[in-house]
């Protein structure tokens, strides 16, 4: 199912580490080569328009 | 026999970026975004379908050979590696992208390609697609890969008065077998990744291998005549 907070986008990734936050998701992406920070935080926000993003 | 080494003019990707799955990315006409700014030069794909993101990449190569001259006897194809990435098979296709390459040459850039799949359409450079496990090489690695007659024909048509243009393509790609492909989720581009021309290293930008048969040395009959080199003027008497 896609995600429909932030906080679900960071348990995708880090589903049992409280200590992360979205900077930590976007920078996983730009390590997966997706793009730059400003690139994924773009991405991220196109392809899930519904989501309350922080950025 | 000589070997021309054609550092690349432009070699960016172009991706189309969709939210339903990456058959449907591979499908579409356009890309969505064409890869000016980045350094690295993908083929092959990203999904994670929580995110909403499937994205299909191709990757479309230019080689200026205009100055160039002779009789092409061969042709490879040199790139450096940013990862170690052993899969998807990759599949090397004449191209006929614009030198700055846009989201319209996704499909169009590809030489024979009028819709999709264009499995049969397209003309390959390596008859039967490059297996990064085998051939790949590691992160950090210059690989080359051996390309075919069509491209020697190819090199030759525009040797002098062209640009060489070839396009990187994946088997899911190329096959329409994304469907069937059981892809999971990842939180990384998928298969090999190469540097573009937008690498700030040129030594680091993709090679086009030109080999060239030996020139024909002519020879003169001078019947009696001959050669006199006076004050610098060459003089046949």
């Amino acid at each position: 199912m896609p995600i429909t907070t932030e906080q679900e986008a960071i348990d995708t990734i880090f589903p049992d580490d409280d200590t992360k936050n979205i900077n930590d998701v976007i920078q996983t992406l730009v390590n997966g080569n997706l793009g730059t920070t400003e690139e994924v935080k773009a991405i991220l926000k196109s392809a899930n328009p519904s989501v309350d993003w922080s950025f | 026999m000589p070997t021309i080494n054609k550092i690349s003019d432009h070699s960016e990707m172009i991706w189309s970026q969709g939210s339903t799955s990456l058959a449907a990315s591979a499908a579409t006409t356009n890309g969505t975004h064409a890869g000016a700014g980045a350094s690295t030069l993908i083929a092959t794909y990203f999904k994670h379908s929580s995110f909403n993101l499937y994205f299909n990449y191709r990757a479309f190569l230019s080689f200026d050979l205009s100055g160039e001259s002779g009789t092409v006897t061969g042709v490879t194809l040199t790139v450096m590696r940013q990862n170690s990435a052993t899969t998807p098979i990759l599949h090397f296709l004449a191209s006929e992208a614009s030198d700055d390459v846009a989201v319209a040459d996704y499909q169009d850039g590809l030489v024979g390609a009028t819709g999709y799949p264009f499995t049969d359409d397209v003309t390959k450079f390596v008859d039967s697609g490059v297996n990064m496990n085998a051939d790949g090489g590691g992160d950090g690695d210059q690989v080359t890969f051996t390309f075919n007659a069509a491209a020697v024909t190819h090199a030759n048509a525009v040797m002098g008065s062209g640009k060489f243009k070839v396009a990187i393509v994946n088997q899911y790609d190329l096959n329409n077998t994304y469907g069937s492909s059981g892809i999971g989720n990842a939180f990384a581009v998928q298969g090999a990744v190469f540097n573009s021309t937008q690498d700030s290293t040129t030594g680091n930008h993709p090679i086009l291998n030109v080999t060239t048969a030996d020139p024909t040395i002519g020879s003169v009959k001078l019947n009696g005549a001959k050669i006199h080199i006076v004050n610098g003027k060459f003089l046949i008497n």
